[in-house]
């Protein structure tokens, strides 16, 4: 799905480098003072995991795509999260152990509760599982490790989602926009603020 | 063949150095400026305009720079800017962090904007609370300049009539924000008065620069140059006058001096070919911010200054070099997005590293 639009295609130094970029979102150039302003990094039809194993990737999706849903617009999905999160634990030594270790803890917990891996395990089946990793209510006693794990997941979905162009978009962000005069508070008869409509979340 | 006797060599581009630059050059003074880093062109090198989804690694960095950052200016967007290739090192046992941004313009390239006048409150302050020696000057002799400047680059704010923090010359402030007037509301409850920063930021055109147009990365660099800084604000006029020779990439040594043990010019190395070089002048200033400065006044060891030259007029009429490192983080951002407060040239000085982590 295209979300940006491409101005020119050039060979960049990461195509160079063997990496052959992203599907969902293209960053700009690194290297601006070869190949110009703009000029954005090769994107390709599909995403091949750079550190994720075949079995682990896919799991990163789904587990993205729970923690934000594509319902009512566009999610984790859209925004390429598992992407992102696979380039960013490639990069980053710290994130490797406890990314794969958390993954093969869902497969042996939903194994544990339902003799099955993960990805073979029902809808609701799956959100079960999640719910008692994710919700302090719900905590389970012998499941540190995988509220461990959760946390981890959830922060770094939620970072690639309200990164990405549709997560601001969805936060409509400020900064997607230019002033051409001083921004200056709108609510002329409410200056404490008291009588504001409900937030939307 | 002859060596060049320059009148001034500035060495330093920022706040002090610029402004001395730009005076000499203009008084008709042939300088030659010394600068450690690059010349930036905002065109490449601010990505202000850059959304995180631009970047590689949509803002947070590669996890294996991370480490070296000075805080939350030193980020992805600003990557090649600050200074890194130049180590230092810090005695055993203490943790002190010390930015350092040797590209041309130094630190005015992102400070914080905050531009406010000293009063008597400061310039006379060991009067006031015993500590230190006052300033050998009065607000009244200074604010002639400070008018000066602030006619110059183009402050934003109100008149407020409070004599420790005299008003200026000031151009539209900018407006206040749902959070402002939140604030406001209950500082007006305590008696306490919530005002408009004195901001060099410009709310509307002013000497050919643009106006601001709030895109809240300031710290990032401002690739349209809508608020004070050295390469936009003062180099461009040195230059017009043709009396400026701007070195770059020359990391100065040590001072020169002569028989009399007055300076007689600088000594310093080109980064580009690892050698050391020599320039010559009548006087000579520096301006390369406070830990800089102090080192290559500290290094410029000669028998007349066994340890070091020391900061003096070295001409009757007293060109003196007012260096400014000074970077103190607070929370409050009454004006823009990313406003931080910072002291200016003509502030007080103190270090302290910053801190905090960007998005």
């Amino acid at each position: 799905m295209e979300r940006r639009e491409m101005l020119r295609i050039l060979a960049t130094a990461s195509a160079a480098a063997g990496f052959a970029g992203f599907s969902k979102w293209a960053f700009a150039c690194e290297d601006v003072h070869a190949a110009g302003r703009g000029v954005q990094q090769i994107k390709s039809a599909t995403y091949t995991p750079q550190f994720f194993f075949a079995d682990e990737y896919p799991m990163v999706e789904r587990l993205s795509e729970m923690i934000i849903p594509s319902d009512g617009g566009a999610g984790a999905h859209e925004a390429g999260v598992a992407e992102f999160i696979d380039f960013m634990v490639f990069h980053d030594d710290s994130l490797q152990y406890p990314f794969r270790l958390g993954l093969s803890w869902m497969n042996a917990h939903s194994e544990r509760l339902h003799r099955k891996k993960f990805l073979e395990i029902t809808d609701a089946e799956q959100t079960e599982l999640l719910r008692h990793l994710a919700y302090k209510k719900e905590f389970r006693d012998g499941e540190e490790d995988g509220r461990a794990f959760f946390e981890l997941m959830r922060e770094y979905t939620t970072m690639g989602f309200y990164t990405s162009r549709v997560g601001l978009e969805e936060l409509d962000c400020p900064s997607l926009k230019f002033y051409n005069a001083s921004p200056a508070c709108p609510h002329v008869d409410d200056r404490e603020h008291k009588h504001l409509p409900p937030p939307k979340y | 063949m002859a060596k060049q006797i320059y009148d001034v060599i500035v060495i330093g581009t920022g706040a002090g150095g610029g402004m001395a630059i730009k005076t000499l050059c203009e008084a008709g003074l042939k300088v030659c400026a010394l600068n450690a880093g690059r010349k930036l062109d905002p065109g490449k090198d601010f990505r202000n305009h850059r959304m995180p989804y631009d970047m590689k690694f949509r803002g947070f960095d590669d996890p294996k720079k991370r480490a070296q950052s000075y805080g939350y200016m030193d980020n992805e967007y600003t990557a090649g800017i600050w200074e890194h290739e130049i180590t230092y090192t810090t005695a055993p046992g203490t943790q002190w962090m010390w930015p350092r941004c040797f590209a041309v313009g130094g630190k005015t390239n992102f400070w914080g904007r905050s531009a406010a006048r000293m009063g008597d409150i400061d310039f006379q302050a060991a009067s006031l609370d015993g500590f230190d020696v006052n300033w050998p000057v009065k607000y009244e002799e200074i604010a002639p300049y400070y008018s000066r400047v602030e006619r110059l680059i183009g402050v934003a704010s109100t008149v407020q009539n409070r004599p420790s923090n005299p008003d200026g010359e000031y151009i539209p402030p900018m407006n206040f924000r749902c959070f402002d007037w939140i604030l406001k509301s209950g500082a007006d409850k305590l008696g306490v008065p919530y005002l408009p920063d004195r901001e060099a930021q410009l709310t509307q055109e002013h000497n050919g620069h643009p106006a601001c147009h709030y895109c809240g990365n300031c710290t990032e660099g401002c690739d349209i140059g809508a608020f004070f800084s050295s390469p936009r604000y003062l180099l461009p006029a040195a230059e017009a006058t043709k009396n400026l020779e701007l070195r770059t990439n020359a990391l100065a040594k040590n001072i020169l001096v002569d028989d009399n043990g007055h300076a007689a010019g600088v000594a310093y190395i080109d980064r580009n070919t690892k050698q050391e070089v020599e320039v010559y002048s009548r006087a000579v200033v520096v301006a390369a911010s406070t830990v800089e400065s102090a080192r290559i006044i500290l290094n410029s060891k000669s028998r007349h200054w066994p340890n070091g030259s020391q900061i003096r007029a070295v001409r009757p009429d007293g060109i003196f070099a007012i260096t400014s490192t000074v970077r103190r983080r607070t929370d409050i951002c009454p004006n823009c997005s990313d406003s931080r407060r910072s002291l200016t040239m003509f502030q007080r000085q103190r270090s302290r590293g910053y801190r905090g982590g960007r998005i």
